[in-house]
């Protein structure tokens, strides 16, 4: 790829980025949310076109006009959050687009047959009749990397492969992606977590602001080095975390049972005291109950048995907007959906969910003076860049829209704040923010709670961290019992009996 | 809105019916001379389209209601068929009590109608997941059968050959405010409750709620809105502003209910909210224009021959230059 | 009360709604709402009566009302999928085009208002067979073919459809030219193979009535089928239940042609959450 340009009206994703990769490499791409790795890749996969610059195959300049170009050139990809249709069973998944056909008619046991040999040479099994939806997050990417092979794909795309895995599911992908480097297949792996290009890759490129600032071999580098590129300045020390007094207990659930969609108990007994001051993270791998327990809490799930209660209110009696006049507030983890209304201006969606609450609303009217001086109030707290309180809030870039969301769930001291996945599209500066801000409720007596999959920024900013599986809290750890390896473990199941 | 696609497509929408005009071997400029003076070239004209107006208007307001809460209310017509039937059978059957009380009771009894008629549609969405425009769509039909079988048997005029109730009392009537345009109270109700609406959707908490169910209903939830309340809500206050028009329509206008008295109302007021992108103010606008149409393609075909059918043609194409031009934007929840 | 006249005049009544029904099926297995069904039957209603009129031929008139169905049908593509406005806007304005085109040509054409005269016509038979074989093959070809597997795949989720390679406008475009195509064909089933002439009224309904058995048929082809079958048995019966004894009261010819509807609305409320319709439906 030659100095490749992508721009999105006044941003540019991409700036005069290349890209060279050999075949057989295992070649990483990183850099902060936003940096652009991500849009580079689906210009190479002809999600998108570039505005200036050309791309290169063995040797010979190609131009695909959308995906399933790129895909018949040998391209295959894999999105963050998958491209496998739940409606569909395991076998169209894997085929579609690419089918097996005899005459006019898909052959389906043709198909069988070569999906079996597929995932035996990776060592994988599947039940191919069955729906989709009922794979797990690690056999969705298992069967993502078969989509690949079907396609006899010679370059593969991984974007955060190991965002939805545990560790030991990680390391089950990378030597699947090493069996396939080994056979001379070429890997593009785009990712935040750095302990994986130092341990699997070959090669990497760092972008930052849209622009590639480093490449070399993996050999040559380390995390260090890595981290003041990716960053271009030195990180703030580790927050500290010692001398923290945590008051009286404000958030208390007790044998929680919470059930999923399908009825299953997906919080099975949940047990947790939240003090005032802190701010406990929730760790585990994503589906151990952690959208059911956050929905719960908000009030949008029900509470099948158990006590959840707020200081003397049971929850489970209480609606949503009770909940928020009672001064629980929460972060979404998907602002799309439930975060903001995108169709509205900053100004409207600045009192979402607070819009009952005093002084916004009084007997039944909004009161418009009050509501503007919140939106002014947050928007320069968090520094929300927009023309106006006005603008669209489907026009503001990611950050600011979750900057926006953070800035009115602490726009009145919340008593406390319930966070899925705070810093969701937040870059390395913008998660700081957010803690900061979270971190000074939190001294005037402001409990949080953060269910987050990212264990790196849990370790960071959190103390107590629990441990979610399989809808329990398997281990309590505060101080010195915080340790990366452990709490690996324990999310997957190595340590710790599910009492 | 980007106005230079808006001017394209209006002028591309405008030589066209032209064209369809010049081709049924009529004038193009003296159909559209004629059916401008028809519509609002003399006092007459102006009284009749804004009569015609009134029950797009009020209609629209019903429509635009459910549009902001994200529900497609097709119901519309059906509502208006009740609630003129309700009406009607106030004026007719309650006796012994000063007129205003009367007429108030008669609009009540309308909008209660519209109410009933529409909140199965709502209540089936939100307790069972049945997408409304099925609901609406039934009960249309059923509003239909219903309405004919009343005016054609129990409360039939025994002296007419069409089925139709008898006149309602004169102290039932909405009063015509006088003056040469003949504008009738119900036209003031009307746009009086235009600018109420709008109002109430800028202003108050459950206006608020209700835009944000329309807009995005998941964020709405999380919001503490009890979605299922507002969804309830907005189908019943749309048949409440779908059974007034037919109210008025009785009591201002028609003295009586009878089979036919609804030519499409309730679907041209899609339409009409449509076009005026769900905003109550503009709904006067569009009303206003769509009862023009109606009286000038009548005028013109008095005068010119022209066929009284490129009323709907026109129609079609406002509707479809509306849908090109405002509703990119506008999105409903699943 | 069941005879062999019950029984044809049922598949008679269930035949148009079974064109219109597969039509709204493809359509919104795809994702993407049709609620101009009833346009769609009437401007394939009338264009079959002009194409067998000024031709002659009744075949050349099914083939008329296929394109101009096809035509119209374009219409929502280019709202719904080029211009990206909401499925059920456009199926208001496409119902609007129909209603008032064919009101208007009607005059223009036949120099009559409301109805043609009598058009060459066809036997029901030429159409009732197709209407049967149609929910089957449509059944066979979601699950067996290529195309059946993508409008699928679109229709639950177009973003990973793409991401596969699949080109969602396309294969959503060719799903809505195929709902024209049916009610093109059920539309001309009423004008030539039923009624012989072409009236604005001839369709009354019918395309929302599809809709409403494509619903109760939770989006299944062989049960939206059976639902269209279940709506033409009842048509046919309307006539014959009317003077019938129920406790003490004859029912109203009105109560008769109501009950359809109230039953749709039951089974609307019966069914429930059960019904699944296509994940990405509506989604522009």
């Amino acid at each position: 790829m030659v100095g490749i340009t992508k721009r999105f009206g006044r941003l540019t994703a991409c700036d005069q980025v290349d890209l060279s990769v050999e075949k057989g490499q295992t070649h990483a791409i990183v850099g902060e949310n936003g940096a652009g790795k991500t849009t580079l890749m689906r210009v190479l996969y002809s999600v998108y076109q570039p505005d200036e610059g050309s791309i290169e195959v063995d040797g010979k300049q190609v131009r695909f006009r959308n995906p399933s170009e790129a895909i018949a050139a040998g391209i295959g990809m894999v999105s963050q959050h998958y491209s496998i249709i739940p409606q569909l069973s395991c076998l169209d998944n894997l085929m579609l687009g690419a089918e097996a056909m005899a005459g006019p008619l898909l052959d389906r046991s043709t198909a069988t047959a070569r999906a079996d040999s597929l995932a035996q040479r990776m060592g994988f099994r599947f039940d191919w009749k069955a729906p989709a939806s009922t794979l797990t997050p690690a056999a969705c990417q298992k069967l993502e990397i078969l989509k690949l092979l079907w396609r006899n794909s010679e370059i593969l795309i991984l974007d955060e492969p190991t965002a939805m895995l545990s560790p030991p599911d990680a390391a089950v992908l990378f030597n699947n992606l090493q069996l396939l480097a080994r056979e001379g297949k070429t890997i593009l792996l785009v990712t935040h977590r750095l302990r994986e290009v130092i341990d699997y890759c070959d090669r990497v490129t760092v972008m930052r602001g849209g622009k590639r600032v480093a490449e070399c071999d993996v050999a040559d580098t380390d995390v260090d080095r890595l981290t003041n590129w990716i960053v271009g300045e030195d990180l703030r020390p580790k927050s500290d975390l010692d001398g923290r007094q945590a008051g009286k207990t404000v958030l208390t659930m007790k044998d929680l049972v919470i059930h999923g969609d399908r009825g299953e108990r997906a919080i099975n007994g949940l047990d947790l005291d939240l003090r005032a001051g802190e701010i406990a993270g929730i760790a585990g791998v994503d589906g151990n109950g952690q959208s059911e327990l956050f929905e719960a809490l908000v009030g949008i799930r029900a509470i099948q048995s158990g006590i959840a209660r707020l200081g003397q209110d049971d929850l489970g009696q209480e609606s949503t907007s009770r909940r928020l006049a009672a001064g629980l507030r929460f972060i979404p983890a998907d602002r799309h959906r439930y975060g903001l209304i995108e169709d509205w201006s900053l100004l409207d969606n600045s009192v979402l969910g607070l819009h009952r609450l005093p002084p916004f609303a009084k007997r039944g009217l909004l009161r418009p003076q009050e509501v503007g001086k919140a939106a002014l109030e947050e928007m320069e707290a968090f520094r929300i860049m927009a023309d106006s309180v006005r603008t669209r809030a489907g026009d503001l870039s990611g950050g600011n829209q979750q900057r926006l969301i953070v800035a009115r769930a602490l726009h009145q001291p919340p008593a406390v704040l319930i966070a899925f996945q705070p810093c969701r599209g937040l870059d390395v500066r913008g998660t700081l923010a957010v803690y900061d801000s979270i971190r000074a409720e939190c001294d005037r007596g402001m409990a949080a709670l953060v269910i987050s999959f990212d264990l790196d920024e849990l370790l960071e900013y959190c103390e107590p961290i629990y441990v979610l599986r399989d809808g329990r809290l398997v281990a309590e750890l505060r101080g010195l019992e915080i340790d990366r390896e452990r709490i690996g473990r324990l999310m997957i199941g190595l340590e710790g009996a599910a009492a | 809105m980007n106005w230079l696609r808006f001017s394209a497509l209006v002028a591309a929408a405008a030589a066209f019916l032209g064209i369809i005009v010049w081709s049924s071997g009529v004038d193009p400029v003296a159909a559209l001379r004629s059916g401008f003076t028809g519509a609002l070239g003399t006092p007459y004209g102006v009284s009749d389209t804004l009569q015609r107006m009134t029950p797009l208007l009020l209609s629209g307001l019903g429509v635009a209601v459910g549009l902001r809460a994200g529900l497609f209310n097709i119901g519309v017509e059906g509502q208006l068929l009740v609630g003129a039937l309700a009406a009607a059978a106030a004026a007719i059957l309650l006796k012994g009590m000063p007129g205003w009380l009367h007429i108030t009771l008669c609009l009540a009894a309308g909008g209660a109608a519209g109410v009933l008629w529409a909140l199965p549609a709502g209540l089936i969405k939100v307790w069972r997941g049945g997408h409304e425009v099925i609901t609406t769509i039934m009960m249309n039909y059923i509003a239909l059968n219903f309405t004919k079988y009343i005016a054609a048997n129990p409360f039939k005029d025994p002296s007419a050959q069409i089925a139709t109730t008898v006149q309602i009392p004169n102290s039932t009537r909405l009063p015509d405010l006088g003056g040469s345009l003949h504008i009738n109270a119900g036209l003031i109700l009307a746009v009086l409750l235009a600018a109420g609406l709008a109002w109430w959707m800028k202003r108050t908490v459950v206006g608020y709620e209700l835009k944000a169910v329309g807009a995005n209903v998941d964020a709405a939830v999380a919001a503490g809105v009890n979605v299922p309340r507002t969804i309830v809500l907005a189908m019943a206050l749309s048949g409440a502003f779908a059974g007034l028009a037919g109210a008025v329509q009785v009591c201002g206008y028609e003295y009586r209910f009878y089979d036919g008295i609804s030519p499409g109302y309730g679907f041209d007021a899609l339409a009409v909210a449509l076009i005026a992108l769900a905003s109550p103010l503009p709904i006067i606008a569009t009303a206003f224009i769509f009862g023009a149409l109606a009286q000038g393609v009548q005028s013109a075909q008095v005068a010119t021959d022209l066929p009284k059918e490129i009323a709907m043609v026109a129609q079609g194409i406002i509707i479809l230059v509306a849908a090109a031009v405002g509703w990119q934007r506008f999105r409903r929840p699943s | 009360m069941f005879d062999t006249g019950a029984v044809e005049a049922s598949l008679r009544g269930a035949t148009p709604l079974i064109f219109a029904a597969m039509g709204g099926l493809v359509c919104e297995r795809s994702g993407v709402i049709n609620i101009g069904l009833e346009g769609l039957l009437l401007w394939g209603a009338f264009f079959s009566a002009v194409g067998s009129y000024f031709t002659g031929n009744p075949y050349l008139g099914i083939a008329t009302a296929a394109v101009a169905t096809i035509l119209l049908s374009g219409l929502h593509v280019l709202i719904t999928q080029r211009l990206k406005v909401d499925h059920v806007v456009s199926g208001v304005a496409v119902n609007a085009i129909a209603f008032g085109g064919t009101a208007f040509l009607v005059v223009r054409l036949f120099g009559q208002h409301g109805s043609t005269p009598e058009v060459p016509s066809l036997s029901q038979w030429t159409f009732i067979p197709v209407a049967l074989a149609l929910p089957v093959l449509i059944s066979l070809w979601l699950r067996h073919t290529r195309s059946g597997l993508h409008v699928q795949a679109v229709g639950n989720d177009p973003e990973k459809s793409a991401a596969m390679g699949l080109n969602p406008i396309r294969i959503r475009t060719f799903a809505i030219l195929a709902s024209g195509l049916f009610c093109g064909l059920g539309g001309a089933f009423l004008t030539l193979g039923d009624v012989r002439q072409f009236s604005e009224a001839v369709t009354s309904g019918r395309g929302f009535i599809a809709l409403a058995a494509l619903v109760l048929g939770r989006w299944n082809p062989i049960g939206a089928f059976a639902a269209a079958l279940g709506f033409g048995l009842f048509d046919a019966l309307q006539i014959r239940l009317q003077g019938i004894n129920i406790l003490g009261t004859m029912p109203p010819s009105e109560f008769w042609a109501s009950l359809p509807y109230v039953l749709t609305i039951v089974a609307l409320i019966t069914l429930g959450k059960r019904a699944k319709p296509p994940a990405a439906l509506g989604k522009v």
